[in-house]
């Protein structure tokens, strides 16, 4: 918002390097500095193995928020999408590309109704999201009657996403770089990109300037849909049996991140790259207060710390500029 | 118009079937019986066995209301099931101390209480009539056991937990410190961190007690099987298949986990002898006998890869 009414400048280096990657270089040099083992090469790819769940559910919501909406229906569709994935049973072969396009079209399908519902008929999207994940939480849990999920065979190939570990690093870390690296790009140089943060800025601006703002609007909700719906196939992949209401409530981890990142809930700031870097300092203080065995109230305790200290100085920062 | 009327005429059926006598022979018994979420795999196991036990016996209806995860709706099926009339009431609590005003109704109205799997907190104790099912600090115990045995009875273990502040949480841990306690074992606990039930939170755990404890770690305990089996696979990932699990609950992929060589044990956490002790002392509550304990736990028997093929594992 203040960036659209600031006068044309040269780009800085702190439009590249945001404060989000300062702190992720803070704390990990605090972390190396109270645990001799946080940096030795099994933990490092732990940590980057660790945010890559909630990284690419906060992906989407980052498009969402950045249009100026919110997307909490996340946390649904993930466990919708794991126990889809593993109901159709990946075996081989076909049976993989089926339970991997299934849960994604079905997690398309609730974005699209999320985007119907608040950039068509209008409705407050915290409501009209919320609204949807228990729509969804409770057609999951009907669909396998309270018990829990498992497939009968599960193909190598559909493990391997989740298990392989290419240049010792686990595969979904290069799925989320990847994601990161095109939603960057999305974002930031192209038209469809632009109009979301015109959108998001001022919708009512956005509208006099003839963007089809409902078209653009759905549509992010249909990138979230289906990020969220791709951490639920790779949980499927990871774990290969759950009991479902025990991954659900994933929107408010990746909400924390999306704040974190600096992106901003009236819409029309932020970028994805900050929030895979926020995703990354909270991974790297959630797995360092692990290995010293600090008590979950101390975690917690923490983690409120950063979140409230962030959105204290993106306030500042915002208001002051 | 029409619609309106319809709508009407079917909520009155619908309230009148609630309020309305019981339409059976006087020697019918009616079971009440409130559960906090049949989307829960545990609480629908055991509503699913007790449901057909029931179904199995002449004379006995069981009338089952589900909370759907709600305080508040678990209070209004528990006011229900007293304005109905109920012989007995099987209660198995969503929250302890949110429950204790319906129960105390249920008990001014004579209803005799059973508390089934989860029990209210300690003020609403004197108001049931027993206690059947299992006991997390029973569950810690064996596992403490397990643990032991498997060890020798030296080494250090580290403990998966599930979510933070649940009395099953914090139940199964102290099982385990007491046990380990009692047995004089030289096992010693590296430390305890939660996974909140989620299996891939519990291998990101799993990760980061390899990384901290490294070889010192032997053992671990995990407050349920998914959880544990998911670090099992963490840890033979890591080429430490030698590390001992032991998961809680023995599920059908608990003893998968202990078949494939994953997991060391479990112990029988069984919805079926669960629902039937249950229902078995709700009928002697209903014919004015009382329970031979007031706290009833089923038996937990421990599951090992030798005895693994006696269990069929339920849910």
């Amino acid at each position: 918002m203040s960036e659209a009414v600031l006068p044309r400048r040269r780009v800085h280096v702190t439009d590249v390097v945001t404060p989000i990657w300062l702190v992720l270089v803070v704390v990990i040099v605090i972390a190396a500095l109270i645990s001799d083992r946080f940096l030795s090469p099994g933990n490092v790819a732990a940590v980057l193995q660790q945010g890559v769940i909630t990284g690419i559910v906060a992906l989407g919501m980052t498009v969402v928020l950045v249009g100026g909406e919110f997307d909490l229906s996340t946390g649904a569709t993930v466990m919708m999408a794991a126990v889809v994935a593993l109901l159709l049973g990946p075996d081989g072969g076909v049976g993989i590309a089926v339970a991997i396009a299934v849960p994604l079209l079905i997690g398309a399908g609730i974005g699209a109704v999320n985007g119907l519902a608040v950039y068509r008929a209008g409705a407050n999207s915290i409501v009209a999201t919320i609204g949807m994940q228990f729509l969804v939480i409770g057609a999951v849990l009907a669909l396998v009657s309270g018990q829990h999920v498992r497939a009968d065979a599960i193909g190598e190939t559909f493990t391997a996403l989740t298990h392989a570990r290419p240049l010792g690093v686990p595969l979904p870390v290069f799925v989320f770089a990847a994601l990161v690296a095109a939603l960057a790009i999305v974002m930031s140089q192209t038209v469809f990109g632009r109009h979301i943060y015109a959108i998001g800025g001022d919708v009512e601006a956005a509208t006099r300037a003839g963007i089809p703002v409902a078209r653009i609007g759905i549509a992010t909700y249909v990138i979230s849909g289906v990020l969220a719906a791709t951490s639920g196939v790779l949980i499927a992949s990871l774990v290969g049996h759950l009991d479902p209401t025990a991954i659900g409530g994933y929107e408010f981890p990746a909400l924390t991140a999306v704040v974190l990142g600096g992106t901003s809930l009236s819409g029309g700031v932020g970028r994805p790259a900050d929030t895979a870097g926020a995703i990354l300092v909270i991974a790297v203080i959630t797995n360092v207060m692990t290995i010293l065995n600090y008590q979950y109230p101390i975690q917690l305790l923490v983690q409120g710390m950063v979140l409230t200290g962030a959105v204290a100085f993106y306030s500042w920062r915002r208001g002051g500029a | 118009m029409f619609a309106v009327t319809r709508l009407i005429g079917a909520a009155a059926v619908a309230s009148g079937l609630l309020a309305a006598p019981i339409a059976a022979s006087a020697e019918d018994i009616v079971i009440g019986h409130s559960q906090p979420n049949l989307g829960w795999p545990y609480i629908a196991a055991v509503t699913n066995a007790l449901e057909a036990a029931a179904a199995d016996m002449d004379g006995v209806e069981v009338v089952t209301l589900s909370a759907d995860g709600d305080i508040a709706k678990q209070s209004s099926d528990i006011n229900s099931l007293v304005n109905r009339g109920v012989d007995v009431l099987l209660v198995t609590s969503l929250d302890g101390n949110a429950v204790i005003p319906a129960l105390k109704k249920a008990h001014d109205a004579g209803i005799p209480i059973l508390a089934v799997s989860n029990e209210p907190a300690e003020p609403g104790q004197a108001l049931l009539a027993g206690y059947s099912g299992p006991d997390d600090y029973v569950q810690g115990a064996i596992a403490a056991e397990l643990l032991n045995d498997s060890l020798g009875g030296k080494g250090g273990i580290a403990i998966i937990e599930g979510s933070p502040g649940q009395s099953t949480t914090l139940l199964r841990t102290q099982g385990l410190k007491d046990r380990l306690a009692e047995l004089k074992s030289g096992i010693t606990i590296l430390g305890a961190q939660t996974a909140d039930w989620n299996p891939v939170k519990a291998k990101d755990v799993a990760q980061a007690f390899l990384t901290a404890y490294g070889d010192d770690m032997v053992g671990v305990f995990a407050q349920d099987d998914n959880t544990g089996a998911a670090a099992a696979e963490v840890f033979k990932a890591a080429g430490r298949g030698d590390i001992k699990v032991v998961g809680t609950g023995g599920t059908i992929d608990g003893l998968k986990a202990i078949r494939d060589g994953l997991m060391y044990g479990t112990m029988d956490q069984s919805p079926t002898t669960d629902a039937k002790q249950a229902l078995k002392f709700a009928i002697m509550l209903a014919n004015g006998e009382s329970l031979p304990e007031k706290r009833n736990i089923i038996p937990m028997p421990k599951i090992t890869a030798e005895n693994v093929g006696d269990f069929k594992g339920e849910w």
